[in-house]
């Protein structure tokens, strides 16, 4: 459950605020290399959708909504703090668009900020949709091969070692996605060969 | 490019018991943008590269918006 002063902010949030984020996360679409836009319609990962609410409620009454079972308290309180989720079920990503960490952000840093949101739950997407099992238990492994900095941020997110290898590929992608803007598209000194490899091979980057 | 796999099974999300798959983006407790930023920046600036934030231009608006249509 959210604290009231979270109620309290969210209440004030306009559809101003929503459409912002909205158009914040098209702009992260159209960054997107073409190629990746593609996949992502072929997967049907296309889809996105902005809410001022928080992750927990929403998702369990768009489940519902669309046939599936709800979540239970304890699944909505863990999807509470989330700023977005990509949902399977549904082929949808919903990102919060009120969350407390959009707070404060001044223009460039919003857009940072969402822009990163947006890559890191298409990331998602493709290494659900295409990594193997194999990829997935190698997890563990993988994460240890990781930069130090996405390595303590994945642990500090509190997520299970069997989703390691999806936080991998998406924290990546995002950090790929942020080096094309400068026309940066070969492997990064600081990535090891085989994460590269793994994010070659499940979102079809191209140097 | 790989082919799209079977869907995981239940509970092999990320945290979420028996509801499926779903892929939760949420940082630490008392982490913000600034510390995810930092992150970033950290990573960036050690092969070199400037990471100031480029903004979306006019153009790229554009695009988006013609992508949306």
């Amino acid at each position: 459950m959210m604290e009231s002063s979270d109620s309290e902010r969210r209440a004030r949030l306009t559809e101003a605020d929503l459409r912002r984020a909205d158009g914040t996360v098209r702009l992260a679409w159209g960054q997107l290399p073409a190629a990746h836009r593609e996949l992502l319609k072929e997967i049907g990962a296309s889809h996105w959708q902005v809410v001022g609410e928080p992750l927990g409620s929403v998702v369990d009454g768009l489940l519902r909504s669309g046939g599936h079972p709800g979540l239970s308290r304890g699944n909505q309180r863990s999807l509470d703090g989330a700023l977005a989720v990509w949902i399977e079920q549904l082929r949808l990503m919903v990102m919060d668009g009120g969350h407390r960490l959009l707070d404060g952000l001044d223009e460039s840093a919003y857009e940072r900020f969402v822009f990163n949101n947006a890559w890191h739950e298409w990331g998602h997407a493709l290494s659900i949709g295409l990594c193997s099992a194999e990829d997935v238990a190698a997890g563990r492994r993988l994460l240890e091969l990781a930069p130090e900095g996405i390595r303590k941020n994945i642990r500090q997110g509190g997520y299970r070692s069997s989703q390691y290898t999806h936080e991998l590929v998406a924290n990546v992608y995002a950090l790929l996605m942020i080096r094309r803007r400068q026309d940066l598209l070969e492997r990064p000194q600081w990535l090891n060969e085989e994460i590269y490899r793994l994010l070659v091979r499940v979102t079809g980057w191209t140097e | 490019m790989a082919k799209r796999r079977d869907l995981q099974a239940v509970g092999e999300g990320d945290g979420l018991d028996g509801v499926g798959v779903f892929a939760v983006y949420k940082l630490g407790k008392d982490q913000t943008a600034q510390d995810l930023f930092a992150m970033q920046d950290e990573l960036l600036l050690s092969e070199g590269i400037d990471p100031t934030w480029v903004p979306s231009t006019a153009a790229e608006r554009a695009e988006a918006e013609a992508l949306s249509a």
